[in-house]
């Protein structure tokens, strides 16, 4: 199969995960305990208002096929409709929380890829005590991200950077280390070595060029971990951004602003599988 | 192989550094600015349009109104007005303003402002909840002999009509602003969805000090959407915070050890927590089971198993005051001093329970058909003393051999068992009451309710004593006479203390941290609480309190 072909389907793939994720987000919400109901209802001064915009919500919104024809509505006029939550229109709301939200993976990837392979670089040329140096990195795989950012908050170090930064470079340290442990002890490699190669030689010419499409779907896992830490992360750091106007659509069932969150979400990931085709085009190449 | 190691450790440590920089979370403090947290955005700055207490609290800091309830003294002060009389009917109002008033944009204010203003939130297209307050607002007439004279005809005498103009904002006639030009203390000037609300200083503000100094004396507010108690603790230690309004039990020893000055336990609120009995003929419960909830003496049965004290000493760190009635001891003028409460005994609970037909087997407690008493108990999760409380009475419980299990489900989902579907056995919550009038309480008593939550929006009351409460909350409602008024909350308290629809439990206590930076505040238990005399309020120097969370 040629590569245009490939990227068609991936393509396609990817259109098929944003419909799904669309439809799962509209159905599980529509049908979440509380859909039709408003925290102002316990409240005796507020209760009558409330009861009544959700009167005239419920009228409107009671079946999942009208949902959907208001949602496919709104997509189609260039929106997403309105919040329920905060009464702005839903594009508005989001459009400013994305640079916060994709400035913080930016630095969060970074800055685990960075950790990771500092770390994995000296620790996959050991002969012995390889474990042993990982393991911190297993530790910290086994740290909830919300007991993290909770010790950063109470210890007041490092914020959500720093957090999302470990959160990646411990998902990611252990396939470097093992990809580079098979770079190192390579025939060739051993060879470079004898020869009196820097160890940064090495590294830029005989190591990087072999993992790199492995590099590439690793890159992939590391976007989808980063996206999946945001809502803690923003939450508990309290982040304006994307991550954060999910958890209180969440909590509010404010269900435009879930399908939007999960739209957007569903293409990154998309796009994001679509990095890991680099490995098959450059087996084929 | 030794220069790899070294540049790692130094990328790593470049990275820890360039992630703690990212930590910062409250928005620079402008020089003067008071600044504090609410947990969630304000859903508008329209001061007619208020549905809930984030734009409440704004509404509160921003709008010039016509007379302000004095949070201390609990009487009406004039504000805008210089004056003001009602007729001995009770169905005239006359406002005379103060002259020279001018709005945040310097324009002036004057009686067609106060009229439109009060024409706006009672004219039902605007939906403002305030405007239920005056029952009829459609048959309410406002006219303005003159620029300095608002007069305020109402179909019929409301009692206690002062304060409802405590929450209607004047604002400049046909332009309606949305908080930016105001003619209380402070203007809206910034907001950010989600980080902030920046409120400026209102150089036309009408008030000054006994010196003559113009109020107030803050430059600005800025109020930070942080739904973080942590965090917001944390910013407090640091001095980036002035005050935490309402801070939780749990963290109240926290915020002690590190600055015991700047804590304060105002004692009992006038805030209840309750349990009760779903007695909805609608609830989808074996008829047994409602026939126990609607049995007097299984309800008393199980008020008298609860150690309230205990309850109020471990789920809220003794930060609350063990509850027998509907009104609080914190609210004077109200509560029922000769309540006669069934006391807390076991014995008591089992000989009721006996008399009333349910026997024991072992450790389990039985109906007369035979149905081992077993039940839930519903509350909302993420309030842990709520929940320590909910765990605490499964344990009382057992003692009278009731099983309980708990159960915790986030406030949607809640509401639509407990409002929507009536689907629960037992619910755990906790009433707010921001006034101190029981007429503020008659969505919750009156039969016919959607708020009456043990046997809502009944169509005829259901018992003889709901209907009797009905009848006292109305003649209360309705009585120009203090006496006769004190005299019918004083006996719905007893008929509640004698049926327990609702078990009360606790009135939390009201817990503030205010900085000692913060200059002129007044505590008081009622809301906004140590900002409502925001105008007064001045930062010292800045300096942050010691320690960290």
């Amino acid at each position: 199969m040629n590569w245009p072909v490939t990227i068609a389907m991936r393509a396609g793939r990817t259109l098929l995960l944003i419909l799904c994720a669309a439809a799962g987000t509209t159905l599980l919400v529509r049908f979440a305990p509380g859909f039709f109901s408003d925290s102002r209802e316990m409240d005796a001064k507020y209760a009558p208002a409330a009861q009544d915009e959700m009167d005239a919500e419920h009228s409107q919104h009671q079946t999942v096929s009208q949902i959907a024809i208001e949602e496919a509505r709104n997509f189609l006029a260039g929106g997403f409709g309105m919040s329920r939550q905060y009464r702005v229109p839903v594009a508005e709301l989001i459009g400013a929380r994305i640079p916060l939200s994709a400035l913080l993976l930016a630095r969060g990837i970074i800055g685990g890829w960075l950790l990771a392979i500092c770390a994995a670089l000296p620790v996959s040329s050991l002969r012995k005590g390889g474990v042993l140096c990982s393991l911190p990195f297993t530790v910290l795989l086994a740290i909830p991200t919300a007991a993290m950012a909770t010790a950063c908050i109470l210890s007041e170090l490092g914020g959500p950077v720093l957090v999302l930064a470990l959160l990646v470079a411990a998902r990611d340290f252990k396939f470097l280390r093992s990809l580079l442990e098979g770079a190192w002890r390579s025939p060739h490699l051993l060879q470079g070595r004898a020869l009196g190669l820097s160890p940064r030689v090495l590294v830029k010419l005989h190591i990087l060029p072999n993992v790199l499409p492995q590099l590439c779907a690793l890159t992939t896992l590391s976007i989808v971990t980063a996206l999946g830490a945001l809502v803690p992360i923003e939450v508990i750091f309290t982040v304006p951004g994307v991550g954060q106007l999910a958890w209180a659509a969440v909590m509010n069932r404010d269900l435009p602003v879930l399908v939007a969150v999960s739209l957007l979400m569903a293409c990154v990931v998309g796009f994001a599988g679509m990095l890991s085709m680099r490995a098959p085009i450059l087996e084929a190449a | 192989m030794r220069s790899l190691f070294r540049s790692s450790i130094l990328c790593a440590g470049l990275l820890a550094l360039t992630s703690s920089f990212a930590s910062g979370q409250a928005a620079p403090r402008q020089p003067g600015e008071i600044a504090w947290a609410i947990h969630y955005d304000p859903k508008t700055f329209d001061p007619a349009k208020v549905d809930e207490q984030a734009s409440e609290l704004v509404r509160y800091l921003t709008g010039g109104v016509l007379l302000r309830l004095n949070r201390q003294t609990q009487q009406p002060e004039p504000q805008l007005a210089q004056s003001f009389r009602i007729s001995p009917e009770g169905t005239l109002i006359v406002f005379k303003l103060r002259a020279g008033l001018r709005f945040s944009d310097g324009a002036q204010l004057t009686s067609a402002d106060a009229a439109w203003s009060l024409r706006r939130v009672l004219n039902p297209a605007t939906h403002a909840v305030v405007a239920e307050e005056f029952l009829s607002p459609e048959a309410v007439v406002i006219d303005t002999p003159d620029a300095l004279t608002v007069r305020v005809h109402l179909p019929k005498r409301i009692i206690g009509v002062e304060k409802i103009f405590d929450e209607i904002a004047i604002e400049p006639a046909n332009r309606p602003s949305e908080g930016r030009v105001t003619s209380g203390p402070f203007a809206v000037a910034d907001y950010k969805r989600g980080q902030f609300v920046r409120l400026i200083r209102n150089r036309n503000y009408w008030r000054r000090d006994a010196a003559g100094v113009q109020l107030p004396y803050a430059t600005g507010v800025r109020l930070d959407i942080l739904n973080n108690r942590e965090q917001e603790i944390s910013l407090f230690l640091r001095g980036e915070y002035d005050l935490i309004d309402t801070l939780p039990a749990e963290y109240f020893g926290v915020v002690a050890q590190k600055s015991s000055s700047a804590v304060h336990d105002l004692g009992a609120s006038l805030n209840t927590e309750q349990m009760w009995f779903n007695q909805s003929p609608a609830a989808p419960l074996p008829e047994f089971e409602k026939s126990w909830f609607r049995n007097r003496s299984f309800r008393v049965a199980v008020s008298q198993s609860i150690h309230r004290a205990d309850l109020a000493r471990i789920a809220y760190n003794g930060h609350a005051t063990p509850a027998f009635g509907v009104i609080s001891p914190a609210n004077a003028q109200w509560h029922n001093n000769g309540l006669k409460v069934p006391p807390e005994s076991i014995a008591d609970a089992n000989k009721i329970l006996a008399a009333a037909g349910f026997h024991r087997g072992g450790n389990q407690l039985y109906d007369a058909a035979g149905h081992p008493v077993k039940f839930s108990i519903l509350t909302n999760a993420g309030n842990p003393a709520r929940q320590k409380m909910a765990a605490m009475i499964q344990q009382d419980l057992a003692q009278i051999g009731m099983q309980v299990t708990i159960v915790a489900l986030d406030f949607p989902a809640l509401i639509e068992r407990l409002m929507h579907k009536q689907d629960y056995d037992v619910c755990l919550l906790g009433v707010s009451n921001a006034e101190p009038d029981p007429s503020s309480m008659m969505n919750m008593w009156l039969s016919s309710s959607a708020n009456h939550q043990w046997n809502p929006s009944q169509k005829t009351p259901a018992t003889e004593w709901e209907a009797e409460i009905d009848r006292l909350m109305q003649l209360q409602a309705s009585s120009p006479l203090p006496r006769v008024r004190k005299q019918a909350v004083d006996r719905v308290q007893q008929i509640v203390a004698d049926q327990q629809p609702f078990v009360y439990l606790v009135y939390p206590n009201v817990l503030q941290a205010v900085s000692p930076q913060l200059r002129g505040v007044q505590s008081s238990i009622l809301s906004p609480g140590p900002v409502w005399n925001i105008d007064s309020l001045r930062r010292e120097q800045d300096r942050p309190l010691r320690g960290s969370l």
